[in-house]
Order: C-alpha cells, then sequence, then structure tokens
C-alpha cells in the first residue's frame, strides 16, 4: 500500500490565467498612457505606466515561479521518497523507512526534519505550523506501523 | 491514499450566497492562537508583516488623517461663519482648501479603505495572509512621510500649497517650495497605492480558498478587485501630471506654460483622466461593504449578485469616458459635450442597478436595524442625493451655470462624506467586532449615526442652494446675502466634527477596550469565511485549507 502527502501552496489560478490577469493589467494601463504619449505629447505618462508594468512584472515573476513549488512524500514499499520542486528546481531523496527519524517542528517558523543515515530533508516549507505538525505526526504513525508489521 | 495540504491555512463552516464550505467548527480550529510566535512592542508594528496588524495600522493611520481633514474643513468654516475676512487672509484659506481636500482623498478615504481590505480580503477568501507580506508592510510605511510632506508644508517658505487638490496650473507652477513638497507626498502615497493595488489583485485572483470562483467570491472582494485595476490603470497617468509640472516648475519644460507652446488645459484632460476614476475608487470599495451589509441585516442572499458585479465593471469601464465633464467650461466642441454628457448620464444605469438590488435584498427581508445597518441605509439614501445631483451637473448647460459653485461642493460632499465616509462606518461597526473581539455599544453606536445623519444633511444640502444662488468655491468672502445658510452650514459642520470626536472617544476606544464578548459569529444572518474564525480573529487564520462548496 503506498501512502502519499502532498504539499504545496493554494493557487486559485492557472499559470496562463494568471499571465492573462497580468497582461489585461497591461492592456488597461498602456490603453489610458499610450493616447496621452501619442496624442498629447504627455510622454511622461507613458513612461510611469512602462515602470509600473515593470515593477508589477518583477513581483509577479516572483510569486509565479514560486506559485507551483510543492513537496511530494510517499511511501512506499520501496521506501519514503521525498520530492521537492523549488522554484522550478526539483529535489528527490529516497529513504529506508526502518531509519527514519521524523522530528516534528520545535516552534512556528521550524521545519519538519526528516533524517535517516546521515540524510537530513526539511519539509513543510509552504504550508503552515498546524499543517507541518499533522504531517509530521502521521507521517511518523505510519512509519511506526510499517516497522510493526515488518517485525 | 493520499492526503494533500495546502499552504493556506485552513477552515470551516461557511455559507456565502452561492456556496457553502465545509470545515472544522471556526472557533476551536483556532483556540491556539500562536499569540508568542509574533515580535511585540514597537517592532510588531514596524516590521508587520500581518495583514491584520497592516490594516489596523492603515486604519489608524486614516483615522489620524482623518482628523487633520476635519481640523482643515473647520477653519474653512469659521472663515465663512461670517461675510468679510475674519481670521485667515485668502492665500491662508486656500491652502486650508487645498491642503483639506489632499489630506482626504489620499490621506484618510483611499487608506481606510485599504485598511478595510488588508483586514477582510484574506479572511474573505480564505487566505492566511495578503500575497506579498513585506511589500504590505512597505507599502503602510511609505504613508506616514508622505503625511508629514504634506503637513509639514505649511510652515515651509511660501505655505503650503493653494492650488486646490487638482493643482491645476498655472497657479500650481507659481507656488512656493510647498507645492513640491505635495508633489513628493502624491508621488509616494501614489507608489504605495499601486504597490497595494498589486497585492490585492494578487491576493484575490491567486489565493482564494478552493472551490471558491470567481463569481462566488464576496462582493467587498469584487468591488476592491476591480478598484485596484482602476489604480493600476490611473496612477501612472497623475504621477505623469505632477512629474510634468514639477519639470515646468524647475526644469524649464513646458507641459502646461502657455507662453512655452505648451497647454494647461492638457492638464485638466490629464488630470481629470486619473480623477474620475479616483471617485470610483473611493466609492466602489463603498459599495462592496453595503453589499456584505445589507444582504445580513435582511437574512437574504444578495438580490442579483451576478448584476452587481458587472454593474461594479461597467461603472469601471464607464469611469475612463466621462473625464471631461469636469471641464465644460474649458470650451470643447457641442459634439464633445454632447459625448460627455451622454456617457456620464449612462454611469446613473449601473449604479442604478445596485441601489435597486440593494433595496430589492431588503424587501420582504428579516430587517433589523442594527447599527451596521443603519448606516448602510444612510448610505443608500445620502448617496443617491450625491448620484442624483452628480446627474444633474453632466448636463452640460446646467454645469457651465453652476461650475466651481457650492453646488459642485454640496455634490461631491454626498458622495465622498455621506457616501465613502458612511461606508466606512458601517464597515466598521460591521467587522470592528471581528476585529477587536468586543461589541461596541450599540446605543452609542445609534446615537453616533442619527447625530451623524442630521448634521452631514444640515451641512451639506444648503450648499446646493448656495452654489445655485451664485457662491463660487475657494473663496474665503462672499455677499452678505449668502450670510444665514453659511452660519448655519458652519454650525452645523461643527456639530459633525464633534459628533465624529464622540465616535472616537465613546465608541472606537471604549470598543477597543472591552465590553461584552463578541462570538464568532457576530450576526445572525452573516455568511462568509471571516464568521468562521473566532473574534477576535487570531493573530494566524486560516491554518486549515477551508473548502468552498
Amino acid at each position: 500500500m503506498q501512502q502519499e502527502w502532498m504539499m504545496r501552496r493554494n493557487c486559485a489560478l492557472t499559470p496562463r490565467q494568471f499571465v492573462m490577469a497580468y497582461a489585461l493589467l497591461c492592456g488597461l494601463s498602456l490603453l489610458a498612457a499610450l493616447p496621452f504619449a501619442v496624442v498629447g505629447g504627455a510622454w511622461v505618462v507613458l513612461v510611469y505606466a512602462v515602470v509600473e508594468m515593470a515593477v508589477a512584472a518583477a513581483v509577479f515573476l516572483h510569486h509565479a515561479r514560486h506559485a507551483t513549488d510543492r513537496e511530494h512524500i510517499a511511501l512506499t514499499d520501496s521506501g519514503l521518497l521525498i520530492k521537492s520542486i523549488d522554484g522550478g528546481t526539483a529535489r528527490q531523496v529516497l529513504l529506508e523507512p526502518c531509519w527514519v527519524k521524523v522530528t516534528p517542528p520545535a516552534n512556528a517558523r521550524a521545519l519538519v526534519a526528516v533524517e535517516a543515515r546521515g540524510v537530513k530533508v526539511c519539509i513543510g516549507r509552504h504550508v503552515s505550523e498546524a499543517a507541518r505538525r499533522r504531517v509530521a505526526l502521521e507521517l511518523r504513525r505510519e512509519l511506526q506501523g510499517r516497522s510493526l508489521v515488518a517485525r | 491514499m493520499s492526503n494533500t495540504v495546502s499552504g493556506d491555512p485552513l477552515d470551516p463552516p461557511h455559507d456565502r450566497k452561492h456556496g457553502p464550505v465545509h470545515g472544522p467548527a471556526g472557533g476551536d480550529a483556532h483556540a491556539h492562537d500562536h499569540a508568542h510566535d509574533h515580535p511585540h512592542g514597537v517592532r510588531r508594528w514596524l516590521m508587520a508583516t500581518n495583514h491584520k496588524d497592516i490594516g489596523t495600522l492603515y486604519l489608524w493611520f486614516s483615522l489620524a488623517m482623518f482628523m487633520l481633514g476635519g481640523v482643515l474643513a473647520l477653519l474653512i468654516r469659521v472663515e465663512l461663519f461670517q461675510p468679510g475676512l475674519q481670521f485667515v487672509q485668502p492665500e491662508v484659506y486656500n491652502q486650508f482648501v487645498t491642503m483639506h481636500g489632499l489630506v482626504m482623498v489620499f490621506g484618510a478615504i483611499m487608506p481606510a479603505f485599504v485598511g478595510f481590505a488588508n483586514w477582510m480580503i484574506p479572511l474573505q477568501v480564505g487566505a492566511s495572509d495578503m500575497a506579498f507580506a513585506r511589500m504590505n508592510n512597505f507599502s503602510f510605511w511609505l504613508l506616514p512621510p508622505a503625511a508629514i510632506l504634506l503637513s509639514a508644508s505649511f510652515f515651509s517658505a511660501g505655505g503650503a500649497t493653494a492650488a486646490g487638490w487638482t493643482l491645476y496650473p498655472p497657479l500650481s507652477t507659481q507656488m512656493g517650495i510647498g507645492m513640491d513638497m505635495a508633489i513628493f507626498a502624491v508621488h509616494i502615497m501614489g507608489a504605495s497605492s499601486i504597490m497595494g493595488a498589486i497585492n490585492i489583485i494578487t491576493t484575490i485572483l491567486n489565493m482564494r480558498a478552493p472551490g471558491m470562483t470567481l463569481m462566488k467570491m464576496p462582493m467587498f472582494c469584487w468591488t476592491w478587485l476591480i478598484t485596484a485595476y482602476l489604480l493600476i490603470a490611473v496612477m501612472p497617468v497623475l504621477a505623469g501630471a505632477i512629474t510634468m509640472m514639477l519639470t515646468d516648475r524647475h526644469f524649464g519644460t513646458a507641459f502646461f506654460n502657455a507662453a512655452g507652446g505648451g497647454d494647461p488645459v492638457m492638464y485638466q484632460h490629464i488630470f481629470w483622466f486619473f480623477g474620475h476614476p479616483e471617485v470610483y475608487i473611493m466609492i466602489l470599495p463603498a459599495f462592496g461593504i453595503i453589499s456584505e451589509i445589507i444582504p445580513t441585516f435582511s437574512r437574504k442572499p444578495l438580490f442579483g449578485y451576478a448584476s452587481m458585479v458587472y454593474a461594479t465593471g461597467s461603472i469601471a469601464i464607464l469611469s475612463f469616458i466621462v473625464w471631461a465633464h469636469h471641464m465644460f467650461t474649458t470650451g470643447m466642441p457641442v459634439t464633445g459635450q454632447l459625448f460627455f454628457m451622454y456617457a456620464t448620464m449612462l454611469i446613473a444605469v449601473p449604479t442604478g442597478v445596485k441601489v435597486f438590488n440593494w433595496i430589492a435584498t431588503m424587501w420582504k427581508g428579516s430587517l433589523s436595524l442594527e447599527t451596521p445597518m443603519l448606516w448602510a441605509v444612510g448610505f443608500i439614501w445620502v448617496f443617491t442625493i450625491g448620484g442624483f445631483s452628480g446627474l444633474i451637473l453632466a448636463v452640460s448647460p446646467i454645469d457651465i451655470q453652476v461650475h466651481d459653485t457650492y453646488y459642485v461642493v454640496a455634490h461631491f460632499h454626498y458622495v465622498l462624506v455621506a457616501g465613502s465616509l458612511f461606508a466606512i462606518f458601517a464597515g466598521f461597526y460591521y467587522w470592528a467586532p471581528k476585529w477587536t473581539g468586543f461589541m461596541y455599544n450599540e446605543t452609542r453606536g445609534k446615537l453616533h449615526f442619527w447625530s451623524s445623519l442630521l448634521w452631514v444633511n444640515v451641512t451639506f444640502f444648503p450648499m446646493h442652494f448656495l452654489g445655485l444662488a451664485g457662491m463660487p468655491r475657494r473663496y474665503a468672502d462672499y455677499p452678505a446675502q449668502f450670510t444665514d445658510f453659511n452660519m448655519l452650514v458652519s454650525v452645523s459642520a461643527f456639530m459633525f466634527g464633534l459628533t465624529q470626536v464622540y465616535f472616537v472617544l465613546f465608541v472606537v476606544i471604549p470598543a477597543i477596550r472591552g465590553g461584552r464578548k463578541a462570538t464568532a459569529h457576530v450576526w445572525e444572518g452573516a455568511q462568509g469565511l471571516e464568521w468562521t474564525v473566532p473574534s477576535p480573529a487570531p493573530f494566524h487564520t486560516f491554518e486549515v485549507q477551508p473548502i468552498v462548496k
């Protein structure tokens, strides 16, 4: 039997929808600024609109880069597989369940520490403290259950 | 078997008109408040990244600015109590008028609504915080320096700017350093607004709880989403206008200088292209607040939710094509006058949809008139008066007659005081128990409402008559024939001001200090995620993702 946990940010929009929202923003701002620059000679308005859109783009990019960040934990017969996607970078660690030690977060900012035979992975950066604690407890319980079955 | 845990927190039973929610019971889920997890003292406020703290900061800042703007208004009314010059010289009087407008628009009303947005949007969409918490902090902390710049300009050589809040050239190009201080202050406040708008858009669009589709969103979120788009569209226009003015003043350009080949009327076009949407920036969130309160105290869902959303969008779109109705007297072709006249009248349609929908929501509802509802109903009445006088002013031949008279002053004060400010009060009474954890004193709240309603009408309604009789605005003196109405208006303005002092001392402060404990679901008929968290809302909310069905 496979047990899985997925910890991710809540994103109500798909990346495509997010780009559309930004495009609408640009469209509106430029629609307002362009006539002033072209017809009225008030090119300063266009400069501000472009600067504003650049700031919005930077902020949205920062947000979107991490919008799909997630951590996927799968406890299978072959081991405890932890996959993490962070800003487009994927990392994957396979641990042997019988050696795994799970440490719940010590405080609100701390992460869940999962370690086995010198390999330590911290998980739960995308979710709240309560959710981290819950995952830590569930993971512990599942690991203990498996080790009992194994014995 | 698999579990999915989403980063934006968590909570309970909700049934916002179109969509119930499920989850654990609100109060229990937040029993652990993490009160020990966040900084205390000055650092809590200076380094604040929590949306509730930043919302509180915005609201206090706005209150302080209301006080400053209110004192300036009363200084104006003192001078106008009698004809002749009693207390101040005309140039100082014009500084009061200008600063009153700037302080109220940029320092009081806009930040008040941003304060509401900070507090309520994450709670209403089921998010743990705003999308960009640090930028949120920066947005707020830009405001105090801007306010200091504005206020300190009174003490600069030549005093504060006296060109009117519209800062029209050539007056504005001839002022002293106070004008430059005002330009920088407006720039800073504009930057703050843009960052706030980006934050609000991202939070609303991307951090909604699973299941909360756009058409299930609370109206307050909808009105703020549209307002934020308006802000993004028009703030560069304002920034451009005042930058060109700055370069005209100091760097030899002649954008608005006719002697150098420029055109001062061009400034008016640019300013009002910003200025008219700005009016809606100050009223759309008010519509959102009223749309939350009316259904709650009617114990019915909002009538015509979808039409309310479309009406809000229509108002925002129309706001871009009506700016020149502020400029009928500058001279424009008849075709232009007709276009702007009819386009302006068109706004009455979506606005009417809103007013009729609010009335239809109340129709056959189980109404109860607690203080928030009184303010909301009062808002509908007095805002409609302001709306109607706006419709009258849209008629070009009439506008040309009453342009720059007290009729216009009466109109926009009915919209901004009786409209925006009443909605701010309504929102305060509605959500304050959620903020403070204590119920305000209902009797005092009602007294505040009835006193404000009386004095706001006695203050601003006679201004219609003064305007129709020809009394111009922005003058420190007037002919003796206007004395009686001006005396009445001045006395009433002081009564309105005293009523607001009563509000702060006998409603706000006691409601913060203590009182009857508020429950999580403060109002029997209230719907929405914000009522699923305990009162006061804990520092961290929605640690378990709510799901809207």
